[in-house]
């Protein structure tokens, strides 16, 4: 035990095992399983991030998008720098043989109708900007602020559960050291605002904070009905409650387990949208009326940390939104099987899954952003203040009195690692109850609108589609 | 090695940030080095093994009431300092309040060392197992819930009150501001 954690225990054991010196296995364990799920899954997406949105953006609104800039340039580039011994004529004859290889022109030429080379292109433009401090800007403050909000989006990546074994800090209290951390962000934005010596700056900055610190309260109160129902705030708990033996491993993760745990899904992904300031809740940088608000001011690469560390916040939000909701690393089905497999396998499964669902959810964010218009300023604030907070305490009283009803018990929850699940004693009768009276009374609300009003209420109205 | 540097990295940072905010004259500048402060206290309840606490430290103080007193500042007549002037009274005061903080933080350190418990960061063993940091949260949970059951909710009803308050408060205003435009 070298006090870093189980998997890196394991894995550095196993590594002795086939005759590993001590300390090259533990940088081997170390790299493998801190440092791979960061390079593998989260710096990766959040670079491409930019490429992905504009193939999606161009896909829903039947735009072109990047199609023409394939991976050739940079190709040619490189064949130069390693042959830079050779007269050019000759590394131009080298490339071309190169491209001719059958593999080679595949490659070339799904890359080029994709524009993935647009990304290079893109990043080689970034780095070339000139780094502009404005004259009028606080310096330090101007500076410090991307760095800052690098800090807020990556830093909580570290609790995440990317695998059984891939994760870096085991501690007790995951979910809310994410939340706590990514919350400097709120900070950093308005840092940049104010150091921008700027006016548009500073309004972007202020609707910035002024909307991530209201949504950080559905938020916080979307986690904390998870952690009453599975008694734990350790994410590999969370996420461990969620197993399910048998074929339909699904019917266990937390988004089936209760109509409230539902709806407090929805909630967590409405309210992580506006955390990461993606449109529809964008009105910081709205660029139509304040210039793209805080980061008006920024060029090259300050401007590329700010668009990084957006990214990389839609990945928390998505991360953690698989980790609490969708069973996390589990797979839909047959989970069972999965567990069963050699550890390298299991672990190399797990983390597709993983990464699959966080792509779902990072297209569903682009989705909604290439479909839906801005929210006005104070419509925000109400949908916050008014409609998502309430929904939020209807819930997790609904979770307690389902808890409490079904005999699990909210304040005397087991503790210690994988407690018993509070409602594993549901069995099918009980989880049918537990969904059949929130929806009767959903039922029975829609039936008392429509005798008092002679028909639905608006909402409810467009809700189903205009049917009265 | 490595902990006792961060230790006193977490010691500077409070320090540092405490004195800045006190004398910087920008009051932005003062503002964010108040919250580098806090953020050093948080790290300081790491090394006492007790990560809620300093989760909800940063939660609390930087996720919110920085936040607001960053929000706060933009209200300020003389936000960069320029017209600060230095006052007797105020001087005389502050290095009063000031050196009488000293003088405890003094005494409270010498019976400490006295008593055996010196300067040292708790976290030095190298076994440190991660489920020896569940403890704790569970401990502050149970307490929480148990033997301080009822000055916690005495402590969330005054939160409420003060939120409807603010509500009621913000209401009379909107409620003359229309009378006005009526």
């Amino acid at each position: 035990m070298n006090g870093l954690g189980y998997g890196v225990d394991g894995l550095s054991h196993w590594f002795v095992g086939i005759g590993m010196p001590a300390w090259l296995a533990v940088t081997m364990a170390v790299l493998l399983l801190w440092i791979a799920p960061m390079l593998v899954v989260v710096f990766p997406i959040a670079a491409l991030g930019q490429i992905f949105e504009r193939k999606i953006a161009a896909a829903i609104q039947r735009r072109v998008g990047p199609n023409t800039v394939g991976l050739d340039g940079p190709l040619r580039f490189a064949f130069r720098a390693i042959l830079c011994f050779l007269p050019r004529a000759r590394q131009d004859r080298v490339f071309a043989a190169f491209c001719k290889l059958p593999v080679v022109r595949t490659i070339l030429k799904v890359s080029q109708r994709l524009g993935l080379g647009q990304l290079v292109a893109d990043g080689v433009k970034m780095l070339g900007k000139e780094d502009i401090v404005p004259s009028g800007a606080d310096g330090l403050v101007f500076r410090m602020a991307p760095y800052l909000a690098l800090v807020g989006a990556f830093v909580p990546f570290c609790v995440v559960p990317f695998t059984q074994h891939m994760v870096m800090l085991e501690t007790s209290v995951g979910a809310l050291f994410a939340i706590a951390v990514s919350g400097i962000v709120v900070v950093a934005l308005k840092m940049a605002g104010w150091g921008s010596g700027n006016k548009w700056s500073l309004l972007g900055g202020m609707r910035a904070v002024a909307q991530l610190v209201s949504y950080e309260v559905p938020v916080g109160l979307a986690v904390a009905g998870v952690v009453l129902w599975c008694g734990s705030m350790d994410l590999h708990v969370i996420v461990g409650q969620q197993y399910q033996p048998g074929v339909f491993s699904m019917v266990g993760w937390n988004l089936l387990q209760s109509p409230f745990l539902l709806l407090l899904a929805v909630v967590f992904f409405i309210a992580g949208l506006a955390e990461c300031q993606r449109s529809p809740f964008d009105m910081a940088e709205a660029e139509s009326e304040l210039v793209s608000g805080f980061n008006t001011e920024y060029s090259g690469l300050r401007w590329g940390m700010f668009a990084m560390a957006e990214y990389t916040e839609m990945l928390l939000i998505g991360a953690l939104f698989a980790t609490l909701f969708l069973g996390g690393y589990q797979s839909p089905l047959c989970e069972e099987w999965i567990v069963g497999l050699p550890v390298l396998l299991e672990t190399f499964v797990h983390l597709a899954l993983f990464v699959g669902k966080v792509a779902v959810t990072f297209l569903v964010m682009m989705w909604i952003r290439w479909t839906l218009p801005r929210f006005r300023v104070d419509q925000v604030m109400r949908l916050s203040w008014l409609k998502l907070v309430p929904i939020c305490l209807v819930c997790l009283l609904g979770l307690a009195v389902t808890m409490v009803s079904s005999g699990g018990t909210v304040l005397g929850a087991p503790f210690g690692r994988l407690p018993a699940s509070p409602h594993a004693d549901l069995g099918l009768i009980g989880r049918l109850v537990a969904w059949a009276i929130p929806v009767a009374v959903v039922l029975g609300l829609v039936r008392a609108s429509r005798k008092k009003h002679g028909q639905l209420h608006p909402a409810l109205r467009q809700l189903t589609g205009g049917g009265s | 090695m490595i902990e006792s540097l961060l230790f006193w990295l977490c010691c500077a940072m409070v320090l540092v940030g405490a004195l800045g905010a006190a004398l910087v004259r920008n009051v932005f500048h003062a503002a964010l080095l108040l919250g580098l402060c806090l953020l050093g206290v948080a790290g300081l309840y790491l090394f006492l093994e007790q990560p809620w606490l300093a989760c909800v430290q940063v939660i609390v103080y930087i996720g919110g009431v920085l936040v607001l007193i960053l929000f706060a500042t933009l209200f300020s007549a003389d936000a960069m300092g320029t017209e600060q002037r230095r006052r007797v009274t105020t001087l005389v005061i502050g290095s009063g309040a000031g050196a009488l903080a000293l003088v405890l933080a003094w005494r409270m350190a010498t019976v400490g060392m006295q008593n055996g418990v010196g300067l040292q960061p708790t976290r030095s063993e190298p076994g440190m197992v991660p489920d020896a940091m569940a403890g704790s949260t569970n401990t502050v949970g149970d307490l929480l819930v148990g033997d301080w059951f009822v000055p916690f909710l005495a402590a969330g009803l005054l939160l409420t009150v003060a939120l409807v308050g603010a509500v009621i408060t913000v209401q009379r205003f909107r409620v003359r501001a229309e009378a006005e435009r009526a």
